[in-house]
């Protein structure tokens, strides 16, 4: 399968933060032709390894996360939803928005929006609290109690489309997109002698805890953790500090939860391959599953590379496919020759 | 009647660039009869002759006219940014604040684009309660510069959003499109066209309603009616915590016949004809709870000598959004009820 149908594949199929399991179960499919072996973890946690052969092998671990920004019922008033939010989103892209209410089956849910004359004039210049965000599931309110009960979870509703330039458009891109990256990576070392066990590892819960990465990395016993994920890229509206930009390479997010032998060794190989870097200074916590996974056991040797993403935690999230290729062959390059201090780490 | 509304929902047509709409039910139109004519500002006029030969000679019978509007709320493109991004400026009544992260549609060529707005992570709580300007907004189409944007767009291009026409809720529920608000009068006017008529009935299919009922305003001079019925979808507040005063009108208790909104006042004689029609043939009617809004009536009552208007309506919830939501009941009793009263008018019973 092509990256891109890889990317639409996973993106479609719905796993807010907490309720992963069926997007897992895609993912460990989507992966399975690439790797010696497949499992689902205790959270979720989609685990393929590529096996290099070798005794006592030095062992690489790559995490990309499954799961979405999505909603949660909460209550309901004169049949319409109330909702709280699984991982953090901004409320101001609710009002009017389609939604997939995962119920068994699936429906559609519509938010509601007052309309102008019911309001005053200043309440139409200010957002929506999320607690003022009703969702429309066309049910009375005693339908709505028996067949919406508190706590379903609830997505975005968005099919991909493609713009210019190979451009893409959808829903939960961060970070599904990330593992199309992994599987692409996967297919580019299918055939490669490599120096250590590859790991491939599909997290869940990155967007509201520490998630099932650190226990992904403790029970594969990883040497070096490198968290694929999304990175903020610039928008007419983006703050100046907001530097990386689409379709112009991954982006290493450096600082200390990337050791530096990582760091440097990533920049050396993306030199060799000819390809453009982006680099954004972390002085302090990731935002990433590496930030957790840096102090599992014993402590791993860690990293962060990006996908540069436009609105991301939106229902139109927008990446580059060549980013994304030029990811997997970075991530490639580093399975197959990680250096000497990676393989004695 | 819900295939024929589907498929004008998913045809874009934003005020001033109503052609596909337009394209659309002419095609369908010239099945049903051959005189179908195109007026110099884009209405589409359509005269169905009645079933039988004694029908059409009966010159006491009044001029009848139904109307519905063929555009939709939507955006124009007023800018190309240096880095590739459209500016735009909305077209008709739209709510900021639903604007962002929306897909849509640029121009003729129907460029995919996404409306923006910076990530979550970069906005300050404070700034979520605030909604950005209309001048600082922006489309999104990909394109890497200005130059390339501006060889797939003009400025003055109209920008549709683009939403799915999907059903919710119970069997025969709910649905939710794009432009409800007025694709469901054309498609009431299509399906009549396809009916066999008690007498001459002339249909008209209108343009730019939503910056002023525009269209409205030539084709009543030109058509010449002494009746005119128009169809509309209305503003429904029917929502969660919503005081009853305050709903407007409600989703699931029937048409909504027009006494008066903000443009109209209507005739009393046909507003009470449309109410004694539903009560004898049992269809639930309805009127608005709030004197706001306006139809095409407003310019039709106008033209000429002055013609005497009636409206029946959907209620639709989230009007002018690309998500708005009406009732299938609502709909199907809407078009039975505007058959009513073409029959009323043919026996005589409306003078």
């Amino acid at each position: 399968m092509q990256m891109k149908e890889t990317i639409k594949l996973l993106c479609e199929a719905n796993g807010p933060t907490g309720f992963e399991r069926p997007v897992s179960v895609i993912a460990a499919e989507a992966i399975r032709p690439y790797a010696d072996e497949v499992s689902i973890d205790t959270l979720a946690n989609v685990v393929a390894v590529r096996r290099c052969g070798k005794p006592g092998a030095h062992k690489l671990l790559l995490a990309a996360h499954l799961d979405e920004v999505g909603l949660v019922v909460t209550g309901h008033e004169d049949g319409f939803l109330c909702v709280g939010q699984l991982g953090g989103l901004d409320p101001r892209v609710l009002p009017d928005r389609d939604l997939t209410v995962l119920t068994d089956p699936p429906r559609l849910g519509v938010v509601s929006v007052q309309p102008p004359h019911v309001l005053k004039a200043e309440d139409m210049k200010k957002a929506l609290k999320l607690s003022d965000i009703r969702v429309d599931v066309g049910l009375t309110q005693e339908e709505a109690v028996r067949e919406v009960p508190i706590g379903t979870p609830i997505t975005y509703r968005m099919e991909g489309c493609e713009l210019l330039n190979g451009r893409y458009v959808s829903k939960a891109l961060d970070d599904r997109a990330c593992f199309a990256i992994l599987i692409r990576t996967a297919q580019l070392i299918k055939d490669a002698d490599l120096p250590w066990d590859v790991y491939f590892v599909g997290s869940t819960g990155e967007e509201r805890s520490e998630g099932g990465a650190p226990a992904a990395a403790f029970e594969t016993e990883a040497d070096v953790c490198i968290a694929v994920d999304v990175g903020q890229a610039k928008t007419p509206d983006s703050p100046p500090e907001v530097a990386a930009d689409l379709g112009k390479g991954p982006v290493l997010k450096v600082g200390p939860n990337f050791t530096k032998h990582v760091e440097k060794r990533l920049t050396l190989l993306a030199g060799r391959e000819d390809m453009p870097l982006q680099r954004v200074a972390t002085p302090g916590r990731s935002g990433t599953d590496a930030w957790f996974m840096q102090v599992v056991r014993g402590g791993t040797a860690s990293g962060i590379v990006e996908l540069p993403l436009r609105y991301m935690h939106s229902p139109a999230e927008c990446m580059d496919f060549a980013d994304a290729e030029m990811c997997a062959r970075l991530l490639a390059a580093y399975a197959r020759d990680p250096g000497k201090e990676a393989l004695e780490c | 009647m819900l295939r024929t509304l589907k498929k004008l929902c998913l045809l874009n047509g934003v005020t001033g660039s109503e052609e596909e709409v337009r394209g659309y039910i002419k095609a369908r139109a010239l099945k049903y009869t051959d005189d179908v004519r195109e007026d110099r500002m884009g209405n589409l006029i359509v005269v169905k002759r009645a079933g039988s030969q004694l029908q059409r000679e009966d010159a006491t019978l009044p001029k009848l006219m139904l109307a519905a509007h063929m555009d939709e709320v939507g955006f124009m493109i007023s800018q190309i940014t240096d880095a590739g991004y459209l500016k735009f400026m909305p077209v008709g009544g739209i709510d900021p604040r639903i604007a962002f992260n929306r897909r849509v549609r640029v121009g003729e060529r129907k460029i995919p684009g996404v409306t923006g707005l910076k990530a979550v992570h970069q906005t300050p709580e404070e700034e979520r309660l605030d909604i950005p300007k209309w001048s600082s907004m922006y489309i999104d189409i990909g394109a890497k510069d200005r130059a390339e944007a501006e060889k797939l767009v003009s400025i003055g291009d109209a920008v549709a959003f683009e939403s799915d026409f999907a059903y919710f809720g119970k069997a025969d529920g709910y649905i939710k499109a794009k432009a409800i608000d007025d694709r469901f009068g054309c498609a009431v006017m299509l399906t009549l066209l396809e009916k066999d008529l008690p007498m001459d009935v002339t249909f008209v299919f209108t343009v730019q309603e939503e910056i002023g009922t525009r269209g409205a305003l030539a084709a009543g001079w030109s058509v010449a009616p002494d009746i005119a019925l128009i169809l509309e979808g209305t503003t429904s507040a029917d929502l969660a915590g919503v005081a009853g005063h305050k709903k407007v009108t409600r989703l699931g208790e029937g048409p909504v016949l027009g006494f008066m909104d903000a443009g109209t006042i209507y005739d009393r004689g046909l507003f009470e004809a449309l109410r004694d029609l539903a009560t004898e043939n049992k269809l639930p009617w309805q009127i608005k709870g709030r004197i706001a809004g306006g139809t095409d009536a407003s310019a039709v009552q106008k033209s000429r000598a002055g013609v005497r208007v009636a409206s029946i309506s959907a209620p639709v919830r989230s009007i002018h959004c690309p998500n708005s939501v009406a009732k299938i009941s609502d709909i199907k009793q809407s078009l039975k009820l505007a058959e009513l009263f073409i029959d009323a008018v043919a026996s005589g019973r409306i003078r």
